[in-house]
């Protein structure tokens, strides 16, 4: 009886093209690996080469699709188990802000007080409170904005009053 | 001499201490400054001539922080407002600064 299971998985491994290894027949490791293989196999996959086959491609296909699902999640998130705290909040409007502030207003109000909302950020989610670092992430994207857009309006406002009342020579 | 609130909540903190960043300031206001408004001030400051600032140079900081110190025209400003305010209160209800 032994013989005839020791055919059967034979044949069974020839069927499903399992890597060869060195002296199987009497190795107590490979042994090991063909019956654990064969515990997860029915008992009609021993009598049926082809349904080893198709249950041996489903494994495949499941496992592609896991595979392109972390590779999805890889073009979302970046390479590697990414936290999301990793990507720390502004920092995308910060860039698209740089774009539009001056060098100066970068230097002495954006960068630091993104800076300080950060910390304030983070000091509160190590605090557990995390309504209020929400709150507070919001409140960073409207101060931000608005230290930018002030900025842009109060100057253009300057021009216009200057330019209104400059002294012009022919009049 | 024209001084908003928050920039004699600024100069009075600066006063005592040596350097601070914003955070700090707003943390040790007590509520007298807002972290959103209070970078404006500051720059707004700086530009008077009442504060210079510096960029942190700490290597453990991913962004680094802005440090404000108080300038000698905005020592005097500050001591001359405080007489001012030291003026008015006594001429109205007879209050002086402590």
């Amino acid at each position: 009886m032994s013989e005839e299971l020791a055919n059967q998985k034979r044949d069974l491994q020839r069927a499903l093209n399992l890597p060869t290894l060195r002296n199987e027949q009497d190795s107590k490791a490979s042994m090991q690996f063909l019956n654990g293989l064969m515990d997860g196999l029915t008992e009609d996959d021993l009598y049926d080469p082809e349904a080893a086959h198709r249950r041996r491609s489903d494994g495949w296909r499941k496992r592609s699709m896991h595979t392109l699902l972390d590779v999805r999640k890889w073009l979302h998130a970046g390479p590697g188990n990414r936290h999301p705290i990793e990507r720390a909040p502004g920092f995308r409007l910060v860039e698209v802000l740089k774009f539009f502030c001056r060098r100066k207003t970068w230097e002495h109000v954006i960068e630091p007080m993104h800076t300080d909302f950060l910390l304030e950020y983070y000091a509160l989610l190590g605090a557990g409170r995390r309504r209020k670092a929400a709150v507070l992430q919001g409140q960073m994207h409207v101060c931000l904005v608005y230290a930018v857009v002030s900025e842009r309006v109060l100057q253009a406002l300057g021009t216009m009053f200057t330019g209104r009342f400059k002294a012009k020579p022919d009049k | 001499m024209n001084l908003s609130k928050n920039e004699v909540a600024v100069l009075s903190l600066l006063m005592g201490a040596g350097e601070m960043y914003g955070l700090e300031m707003v943390r040790k206001s007590e509520g007298k400054l807002k972290l959103g408004t209070i970078y404006i001030t500051l720059s707004r400051m700086e530009e008077k001539g009442h504060a210079t600032s510096r960029r942190e140079l700490e290597p453990a900081l991913v962004v680094p922080r802005r440090l404000y110190r108080i300038t000698g025209a905005g020592a005097t400003l500050y001591q001359a407002w405080i007489a001012a305010e030291d003026v008015f209160n006594s001429r109205l209800c007879g209050v002086q600064h402590e």
